[in-house]
């Protein structure tokens, strides 16, 4: 992969650092007087998830890091790996657990979800914004209770679990948004 | 930045403009009472500045390479050794690659020359000028004079004459400064200067910084204690003016040229030719003087209440 000048440095760039792939978040150009010039940048490990500081020397090369998002769909799992379709291509990818990570419990089969590929192996996996689900389990709720503030917990059908109106029954279809683990709106059939 | 029409960006244009135009009035007015000429130098020219750490930006001019000035200061030492009187300039300045919050490429520099005087004398004129410039946008405080080892030793608890790397690494560590390679003693005395201790000047006061380390002497005169007679001007984190005490010996300016080239080769940048008609004004005598740049459109971020200095630009591209 080319490397990257700092003059070239800007937020979303990707740089492999100290073996990692990293994003750069925030890049600022420090140059004090007549001195020697500095980017002082944060970036994120795209595998950890950790933020880091780091100060280069203007004038510095960094690796850059062969990272991509492409949109796939997703197919199944067999429990150890989930796999993954691009649409245009057909090429199959599977990614394990661990890659999947928080997005496994919104996935039921033939969403388009955000994979990241590092070197062209899976990274991570970003579900859709938003998924429909059906609820398998939770408590009756009391009946006329349609005004907000009470919630309950329920069980979807992939398994994850969110808090729901009490007024919600067992068998409904809930849009749920993916980023905040929360109940959106009911689904209408 | 995305600079779409006037209506959209948060300073408005026309508010920038007559903001510069004020502050370039009171200037004039304050140099004309003291009998201070401006002058004007060419931008273009066939040699440039042989600092390390300075781009230049080239342009091809009939058929031959030239440079736009970093600054006006080698013009304008020609005109001390020509006709030795005082003088002031306001122009436009080029730096490659500089960029950010506080840098852009082309900018406005005011640079002036009192002959005969020294540095302390010229530190003084400067706050008298930029408080006035400043007056009725900041509420300021009394200024504060310094000296680099004593506002080291205040803000990292180090003494810059015999700090080791470990004792800059550990103030960078604190810091949340982490440098990827190795830095040279100068490089960390810079990245600190700007990054802590300039962090965390206060923003209603005038601090003048002075006697720096000699490998920052740049072409400020050398004193008998081994300091460099230069100065810099900051307000909270933003540095706004660069003085000195002139070096006013031929030869040293020299030997500094070739000092500079050789860093320049090491840093992999190619040496640059010295200005010749610099150095034949100097053999021919250049008078005491100390002279200062300063940053324009810095000081226009402060009347303004700018954060950024590209909200100072008229007609982006």
């Amino acid at each position: 992969m080319a490397a990257y000048h700092t003059n070239e440095f800007r937020s979303g760039l990707k740089l492999i650092l100290d073996g990692a792939p990293h994003a750069i978040i925030e890049n600022e150009f420090v140059k004090p007087g007549k001195g020697q010039a500095f980017n002082r940048v944060k970036l994120r490990n795209l595998k950890t998830g950790r933020v880091i500081d780091r100060t280069f020397k203007s004038g510095e090369s960094v690796e850059g890091a062969d990272v991509v998002d492409r949109d796939m769909q997703y197919l199944y799992n067999d429990g150890t790996q989930w796999h993954f379709m691009e649409p245009d291509s057909y090429e199959q990818y599977a990614a394990s657990r661990a890659v999947v990570g928080e997005a496994a419990q919104w996935l039921k089969g033939q969403e388009t979800c955000c994979v990241t590929l590092l070197d062209g192996e899976p990274l991570s996996v970003a579900a859709p914004n938003f998924v429909e689900l059906q609820i398998t389990q939770t408590d009756p709720g009391v009946r006329g209770d349609t005004a907000a503030g009470g919630v309950k917990p329920a069980a979807m059908e992939t398994g994850a679990v969110i808090k729901v109106p009490l007024f919600i029954e067992e068998g409904e279809v809930l849009r749920i948004d993916t980023r905040t683990a929360e109940y959106v709106s009911r689904v209408k059939e | 930045m995305n600079h779409t029409h006037n209506h959209s960006s948060s300073l408005c244009a026309r508010q920038v403009q007559q903001a510069r135009a004020r502050l370039y009035t009171q200037v004039r007015e304050f140099f004309a009472a003291r009998d201070v000429l401006e002058v004007e130098t060419p931008i273009i020219s066939r040699y440039t500045v042989t600092d390390p750490h300075i781009d230049s930006i080239e342009v091809t001019c009939n058929d031959q390479r030239q440079f736009l000035h970093t600054s006006p200061e080698y013009a304008m030492k020609r005109l001390l050794a020509s006709f030795g009187r005082d003088i002031y300039q306001l122009c436009k300045v080029f730096r490659a690659g500089e960029s950010g919050k506080f840098h852009h490429t082309e900018f406005t520099m005011l640079e002036w020359y009192r002959v005969g005087w020294t540095y302390q004398d010229l530190m003084a004129e400067v706050d008298r000028l930029v408080k006035g410039l400043l007056h009725g946008s900041i509420a300021l405080r009394e200024s504060e004079f310094i000296r680099y080892q004593d506002i080291f030793q205040q803000y990292c608890g180090l003494d810059p004459w015999s700090a080791r790397q470990e004792d800059y690494r550990a103030v960078c560590t604190q810091a949340d400064l982490f440098p990827v390679t190795q830095l040279s003693e100068e490089a960390y005395q810079a990245l600190l200067l700007d990054q802590v201790i300039a962090a965390r000047l206060p923003r209603d006061r005038l601090i003048f910084i002075y006697d720096f380390p000699v490998q920052q002497a740049c072409l400020a005169r050398i004193s008998d204690q081994g300091r460099a007679e230069r100065f810099e001007l900051y307000v909270g984190n933003l540095e706004l003016a660069n003085g000195y005490q002139e070096l006013t010996d031929a030869d040293e300016h020299q030997r500094r040229f070739a000092a500079d080239n050789s860093r320049r080769k090491q840093a992999g940048k190619e040496p640059l030719e010295m200005d010749v008609s610099l150095i034949a004004a100097l053999r021919a005598g250049l008078p005491d003087c100390a002279g200062v740049a300063l940053g324009v459109d810095r000081l226009l971020m402060l009347i303004t209440g700018a954060a950024d200095i590209n909200e100072l630009l008229a007609c982006p591209d």
